[in-house]
């Protein structure tokens, strides 16, 4: 079979998929996030937690209990990681360095999972499973509850600007939707051949005599979530091109599907949320149109063998894993930096210029096509508001969107949103190419290397966590740095959602009328996907011409 | 660098957030879309007078 063969069969496969799992899921969704009914394990939680599930929050309330959560999480998380020597199965790895303890925590709490340390060779068993796995499981629910909160904040009508209740929110996510999908993911990946168990270390005598250290551990538990919550922090430093992590063609394609199918899902559910399926498939089609784009761009660019070295070996291959070749790595890279996932098959810095350039493109996008669990959907449905806001400038139409009215706070609100994570990413970019400290971590100089640097803080920025791996990171000042950009990252952009979306749930619904925009044909997705690309287009793209966009033309 | 720069940073930033939120509450809470006022509706349509016992003129 040739390599164009099987990429055409290995992206039939997972759009069929997905085409049968969005509808299902997206009900199943819908139904967790607006269901009045408690499970007697999630009672057992609230009772735990010493909340009330019932109590329907306010948007400053729940956006409190957000930060509140994610605070106690992220200083749970460091202590862990710095006493790790001192707590039961750390496997002799000593305690991580303050930097890098913070950097590890932020980064889980943000669903980034950027990793400076290579998990088999510093990171124990209890760090790795009850620390970093559980925040792999509730930073994901904690996205998937802000989306849950906004569409309700859309669907609702002079509410007080209340959203409903985050616990519930956050106990329902982790315990209806990750937890069940994410063990039957961990047993689809062990029948595929990934591994899963308890010994720490077998030390091996290779073909030619020399002796190796291989470590095992509990992979495929970890694997199963670490996709399908779009986290990605590897339990080996390879990642998914690790044997262990992602033996064959077939679990690389299970593992691209766990990446995008609560994402999509998560489009279908907000159409029955506001009750106007139109509307999500409106979404779900403009997530389609832009994740197409960028699957076949990458695709063509790592397979199109550009350069003189590639030609001579007849494919892109440097750095890719022979068994998923260059198609199933470069779908692989489209499916982990369109959403905030970061889990890679195939070394990123490999890929070709304008293969890497597109991959830092999809995270540019702000990770909306379809974007991480949660975070793709509010995301999104902030570009649709900019959307009707500037048709309705165009054209004199009223700017509403749902019925519900943007006025000059709404769209205040959304400006904020949308300028945050650009002045994160151009920022970061600046301070890391100017510090003597932030230069000292690039494996190269010239576009290579503000390659490295921007690829860097625009994963950190957005949440993503892949990264360029020739970058040094694990040094106090890209630790802290990159951090910063995590932690706002995500926290800045959900405090923005969730006023607004108290403002809509405050605001009064208002019927369509002759000079309302319909968001729910062709042509609004047409619209929103130029203003999702001129947005990002016109922000990054003098960054861009000076790291990928110069290599690939030198 | 010691835990307690990080344990500082991690509260100051959380903090910074927080007020972020007591920011915005404060100045997006007043409800967006309220009742409408029946003066202010009635005079939007031109029906000053209505209220006025009849053959009363302003």
């Amino acid at each position: 079979m040739s390599a164009t063969t099987a990429a055409v069969l290995e992206i039939a496969a997972l759009v069929a998929a997905l085409a049968v799992s969005t509808p299902l899921l997206g009900r199943y969704l819908a139904h967790v996030y607006t269901s009045q009914r408690h499970l007697k394990v999630e009672r057992a939680a609230y009772r735990l937690m010493r909340v009330d599930p019932d109590a329907d929050q306010h948007w400053r309330s729940y956006a409190m209990s957000v930060l509140g959560f994610s605070m106690v999480g992220l200083l749970i998380l460091y202590a862990v990681a710095r006493l790790q020597p001192h707590l039961p199965q750390s496997l002799g790895f000593p305690g991580f360095d303050p930097a890098g303890a913070w950097n590890t925590a932020v980064s889980f709490v943000a669903n980034t999972n950027w990793q400076w340390y290579s998990g088999e060779s510093a990171a124990g068993y209890l760090l790795q499973a009850s620390g970093l796995a559980v925040q792999n499981f509730v930073s994901a629910a904690v996205g998937m509850a802000v989306a849950a909160a906004f569409a309700r904040g859309l669907a609702r009508s002079r509410s007080g600007g209340r959203l409903g209740n985050f616990w519930s929110d956050l106990v329902r996510g982790t315990v209806r939707v990750l937890l069940p999908i994410a063990v039957i993911g961990a047993l689809v990946l062990l029948a595929g051949g990934a591994i899963e168990n308890w010994h720490a270390f077998h030390s091996v005598t290779t073909l030619t005599g020399g002796h190796q250290t291989i470590t095992g551990g509990p992979v495929a538990s970890q694997e199963s979530i670490k996709l399908l919550g779009t986290n990605g922090g590897g339990f080996y430093n390879a990642n998914s091109a690790h044997p262990f992590e992602n033996p064959n063609a077939f679990t690389n394609l299970v593992q691209i599907f766990l990446i995008l199918v609560i994402p999509f899902a998560m489009a279908w559910a907000f159409g029955l949320i506001v009750k106007d399926k139109r509307q999500g498939g409106a979404i779900l089609a403009t997530m389609a149109v832009l994740a197409t784009a960028a699957v076949g761009f990458l695709t063509w660019a790592e397979m199109s063998t550009n350069g003189t070295a590639t030609r001579l070996a007849g494919a892109a291959m440097e750095g890719k894993e022979a068994r998923f070749g260059e198609a199933g790595s470069a779908l692989f890279g489209a499916a982990t930096t369109l959403t905030s996932t970061g889990a890679v098959n195939s070394m990123h810095e490999s890929f070709t210029a304008p293969g890497g350039g597109i991959a830092m493109f999809d995270m540019m996008l702000g990770e909306i096509a379809p974007g991480g669990v949660g975070s793709g959907l509010y995301g999104m449905l902030m570009l649709a508001i900019v959307t009707v806001f500037l048709c309705g400038l165009m054209v004199g139409r009223t700017p509403e969107y749902l019925g519900k009215k943007i006025g000059q706070r709404e769209i205040v609100l959304v400006a904020l949103y949308i300028v945050t994570t650009p002045a994160l990413v151009l920022t970061g970019a600046a301070v890391a190419v100017t510090a003597s400290a932030g230069l000292a971590g690039l494996s190269v100089g010239g576009p290579h290397g503000l390659s490295e640097a921007l690829y860097a803080v625009t994963s950190a920025a957005n949440n993503n966590g892949s990264a360029f791996a020739g970058i040094t990171s694990g040094t106090p000042f890209w630790n802290t740095l990159l951090g910063l950009l995590m932690l706002f990252g995500r926290f800045l952009p959900i405090v923005f959602v969730l006023a607004l979306a108290g403002r809509f749930a405050a605001a009064r619904h208002q019927p369509a009328g002759a000079g309302t925009l319909p968001t729910h044909r062709p042509l609004f997705v047409t619209l929103l996907t130029g203003v999702a690309l001129v947005v990002v287009g016109l922000t990054y793209v003098p960054a861009l011409a000076l790291g990928p966009i110069a290599e690939s033309l030198s | 660098v010691s835990d307690f720069v990080y344990l500082a940073l991690t509260l100051l930033s959380f903090a910074g957030l927080a007020l972020l939120v007591g920011i915005l509450g404060s100045r997006l809470d007043p409800d967006p879309d309220p009742e409408p006022d029946p003066d202010s509706t009635d005079r939007a349509a031109g029906r000053e007078d209505d209220h006025l016992p009849a053959g009363v003129r302003q």
